[in-house]
């Protein structure tokens, strides 16, 4: 009743909670003031300075400490975490996140509208608030088969439940450029809510009308002067800090005291070793202050500038009227989340979460995602010339080159050449069983022997796989889908490594910290037989990519990023 | 792993016991290829004893199958490679992975070679 809560911010009866003695960082004046934080019914009903004193059922006495508002992620694909939803809110709650804005649009690419609903009900009754954009962009691109296809109507569809905040990264900025009807359907159906954006290095009038469409907010920034071009003509500006992407250090320059409001944080992607090592918002607030950043400024960044734009209004700030999720933390330069408080309740201490935070946590089942057509599967590679374009891997980048070599033929196929480092690389189609393999080579990745795969592979997610020869490719991508998706390296038959995700073939159904020995299994066992790459199964992901530049290869075969088309493997051109 | 073999109506049984992991699997390989040649086609792999099949296992059965549809007896009729007595742990494995729908499966060898005509 509103009439109790004026009467508990009155001070005319006791509040639930009241944080005594703390340290406010207020993100809407700008300052740290001295004040008591009065709870009541989940939301902050007062702050008390100097004489004023309210009463509380519970008092907590913070004794100097800081109190902030719940850190907000403003894009994150909660899938790159490769655990479900409630695991991911275990990790990252006792950080002092309380609020991500999430773009599930990898489960969308594999199970549609099917695959949000999972994520969105999976995430319910958690110490952690799931907001969701409408993926606009599922699938990626024509060159390749995605498990489904988002339309404007499933996108009004979405919107009409209150967690949906807007359409998320409109990565098809030619479709907005050239009017593409579809996407003007998409921009169309988000109406006044936001829709963020994906536009690398546009500019110009191209950026003037991307903007005009209504696109309001960028992370793909990776040069200051890209960034404030996109921050001149209106558009938020979102730092990005993940695992595959660290934009944060070149950014920073960016933002002062006149322009930070329009500028927040955003992990985009982050692996389960990053979580745990690293952490979350905390760790990017943190390295934002150690790089030079004001604390008060960092920590806006991640509370009330996301909670602004996304239309949160009761997000974002420790103030009459917020929602309670509150970080309690010792240090300005370096916080630290002691104690996290969701709507008023305490979920987290001491970086752990509480035993009963997740006693609403909900199980859902989900179908299997896996459909392929083991009579059409078939790594072989008849020899239709002397040369062949050859996708170059570059370390560390997810962009690759368009590499041409000499085609090792034997009885008239050609076959990997593991003395010249170029292995075989396949797309498996993995969801409607329609029989597409896309065959391709790669220079770069170090097997000696043995294969690798995995169900990761963006943006469709069709199983993909390298290696030295045709058997382990195949037992590999029967090893993938016996586990309902997942990653596997295997040699000479043998399966020496398996990490299972079939949760879409995108997430473990098992603890964080399972996954991320996972990870490092896998990473080692290719290690073993000669991988180079630091994160094998990470740049195996984005080798199917046909949106990141140069030569990739899809379910549909090879594509050069840059004439945004499929070419034939043979031949320079 | 143990393997044996027998002839039924000029159908190839290839009779496997015990496990068909990584070491093993080139063992049927190298018995199943032999046998799919000399029966144009006309196979049958009993698994009745076997209690595991690993991926490898499962990769082996898959070029098994594609190898014997590929051929044809003097009648011209395409050969094909059936399944007899997946026990439930086998079966399991062969419904995960997307392979029961691949093969013919039956109870006994048998009725299987019967199934040639």
């Amino acid at each position: 009743m509103l009439e109790d809560t004026i009467a508990v911010a009155r001070g005319e009866r006791p509040a639930d909670l009241l944080l005594r003695g703390g340290r406010v960082v207020n993100t809407l004046a700008g300052e740290v003031m001295e004040a008591d934080v009065a709870i009541y019914d989940g939301r902050v009903v007062g702050l008390a300075t100097g004489d004023e004193v309210y009463e509380a059922h519970e008092v907590v006495v913070l004794n100097g400490a800081y109190v902030c508002p719940g850190f907000i992620d403003a894009h994150v694909h909660l899938e790159s975490s490769m655990v479900h939803p409630a695991e991911f809110a275990r990790a990252v709650v006792p950080r002092g996140t309380t609020a991500v804005i999430a773009d599930p649009h990898e489960i969308a690419n594999v199970l549609g509208l099917y695959g949000i609903r999972y994520m969105m009900e999976s995430s319910m009754g958690l110490p952690l608030d799931v907001y969701v954009m409408a993926s606009p962009c599922v699938p990626a691109t024509h060159m390749e088969t995605s498990g489904a296809t988002l339309s404007a109507r499933d996108l009004a569809l979405l919107l009409h439940d209150e967690r949906v905040l807007g359409v998320a990264e409109m990565m098809n900025y030619p479709g907005v450029l050239f009017c593409d009807p579809e996407v003007m359907a998409k921009i169309v159906v988000a109406g006044d809510r936001p829709i963020d954006g994906h536009a690398p290095m546009l500019s110009g009038k191209d950026l003037n009308a991307y903007v005009v469409a209504g696109i309001g907010s960028e992370h793909e920034c990776t040069t200051v002067d890209e960034a404030r071009e996109k921050l001149r003509l209106g558009m938020r500006i979102f730092i990005r800090e993940g695992t595959t992407a660290r934009n944060l250090e070149a950014l920073l320059p960016l933002v002062t005291p006149l322009n930070a409001r329009r500028c927040s944080f955003c992990d985009d992607d982050r692996h389960p070793a990053d979580l745990l090592n690293e952490g979350h918002m905390d760790f990017i607030v943190r390295k934002a202050i150690r790089l030079g950043c004001p604390p008060l400024t960092a920590i806006q960044m991640t509370t009330i500038n996301p909670a602004e734009y996304f239309h949160l209004h009761h997000h974002g700030a420790v103030a009459p009227d917020f929602v309670a999720d509150l970080v309690v933390f010792d240090d300005l330069q370096a916080p630290q989340a002691r104690q996290v408080y969701k709507a008023g309740r305490l979920v987290a201490e001491n970086g752990v979460l509480l035993p009963d935070a997740l006693a609403e946590a909900r199980r859902i089942p989900i179908r299997s995602s896996i459909n392929v057509d083991w009579l059409s599967v078939d790594f072989q590679v008849p020899a239709q010339g002397d040369v062949i374009k050859v996708i170059g891997m570059v370390p560390d980048q997810i962009v690759t080159r368009k590499l041409v070599e000499p085609a090792r033929i034997e009885d008239g196929l050609v076959v990997a050449d593991v003395e010249r480092d170029i292995l075989k690389m396949a797309v498996v189609e993995r969801h409607m069983a329609s029989g597409n393999v896309g065959l391709g080579f790669v220079k770069g990745v170090g097997l000696k022997r043995g294969a690798m795969a995995s169900s990761v592979a963006h943006d469709s997610h069709n199983i993909v796989v390298i290696g030295a020869n045709d058997e382990d490719m195949m037992t590999a991508c029967i090893e993938i889908v016996r586990m309902r998706g997942g990653q596997v390296v295997v040699a000479d038959d043998e399966v020496l490594a398996r990490l299972p995700l079939p949760i879409a073939g995108l997430m473990s159904e098992e603890p964080l910290e399972k996954v991320r020995e996972g990870n490092e299994a896998l990473a080692k066992a290719a290690a073993d037989l000669g991988c180079r790459l630091r994160d094998p199964m990470m740049a195996m992901a984005f080798l199917a990519l046909p949106v990141i530049p140069t030569l990739k290869l899809t379910d549909k075969g090879l594509v050069d990023v840059e004439k945004f088309a499929l070419v034939s493997l043979f031949g320079e051109e | 792993m143990e393997l044996s073999q027998a002839i039924i109506d000029n159908v190839g049984v290839l009779i496997v016991s015990g496990q068909i992991d990584a070491y093993s699997a080139p063992e049927v390989e190298k018995a199943l290829n032999p046998l799919i040649d000399a029966h144009q086609g006309k196979v049958v792999v009993d698994f009745t004893a076997v209690d595991y099949v690993s991926s490898a296992g499962l990769r082996i059965m898959l070029a098994g199958l594609k190898r014997a549809r590929s051929l044809k007896d003097a009648a011209d009729q395409a050969g094909d490679l059936c399944v007899v007595g997946l026990q439930p742990q086998v079966k399991e494995v062969f419904d995960i992975a997307g392979f029961t729908p691949l093969f013919k499966i039956y109870d006994a060898a048998a009725a299987a070679a019967n199934s040639f005509g």
